[in-house]
């Protein structure tokens, strides 16, 4: 590891808000939910395989108040960082580096990680009430 | 060789990556994210009857579903991993504790492949639940 060497990146309250750097520090951010909400789905796996008592006292927790909040910003943070992740994946391609498209892009995106997670939960609420 | 390198990331058996290949890593796991994904939420929605334990059981336990629920929370946590990764080294200054933090992360995502692998590996071999 050449962790010796490497300089520390400066903390976030350097930057002046504007949307790239936002949408960047969102991208992180969205990933972190994301990366805790992997561990829920290793226990909702681990619980489906220990039977249904295991499976209905994990659901029951799973399915409280708080935690439909935090699956609201779960689904959120996933639309957003799916959809922000495929406009990197663009910049990386070399398509759409021009200041007005990253903005455009950008606004693009957080428009519909919204509508796509309302969409979400609209359809699952009537699938499942 | 190069096949049995990637297996070997995926199951969280290599070392931790860095400048260029971490740079591939996280761009091709992010392709296999965004289509596992895409297929666990079609299942959510169009597929998956209800959220009742027979219902969930069965659909979990079928071969191909369970194969590609197991790939999705491995190619997952891989990915996650590396983003962390990049956070913890852009955060944290001091080289020992840096050290350390990676090795708890790497910690966490052995313990979510080892979940994965147990409940799907159970569920696809005997097709019936752990007896507890």
């Amino acid at each position: 590891m050449n962790a010796k060497k490497q300089p520390l990146s400066p903390h976030l309250t350097v930057y002046r808000w504007q949307i790239t750097n936002t949408l960047s520090i969102l991208h992180r951010l969205s990933g972190l939910v994301l990366f805790l909400a992997a561990f829920d789905f290793a226990i909702w796996l681990g619980s489906i395989a220990l039977g249904g008592e295991v499976y209905a006292e994990v659901k029951h927790f799973f399915s409280s108040n708080i935690l439909l909040i935090i699956w609201a910003l779960v689904s959120l943070s996933f639309f957003y960082h799916f959809l922000n992740g495929i406009r990197h994946l663009l910049w990386d391609i070399g398509k759409g580096f021009e200041p007005s498209h990253v903005k455009l892009t950008g606004l693009l995106v957080v428009f519909f990680s919204v509508i796509i997670t309302a969409l979400f939960w609209y359809c699952l609420l009537t699938k499942f009430g | 060789m190069k096949v049995i390198s990637m297996f070997l990331k995926l199951l969280s058996l290599a070392r931790f990556e860095h400048a260029r290949e971490h740079w591939v890593s996280q761009r091709t796991t992010s392709v296999a994210v965004v289509l596992l994904s895409l297929w666990f939420a079609y299942q959510l929605l169009f597929v998956l009857p209800s959220f009742s334990h027979a219902e969930v059981f069965s659909w979990a336990s079928d071969p191909l579903n369970a194969i590609i629920l197991l790939l999705f929370s491995l190619y997952a946590i891989y990915h996650a991993e590396l983003g962390v990764q990049a956070v913890i080294e852009d955060y944290i200054a001091t080289e020992q504790l840096r050290t350390y933090t990676l090795y708890f992360l790497r910690f966490l995502r052995v313990m979510v492949v080892v979940i994965s692998f147990a409940s799907i590996g159970w569920m696809i071999n005997s097709g019936e639940v752990v007896p507890v």
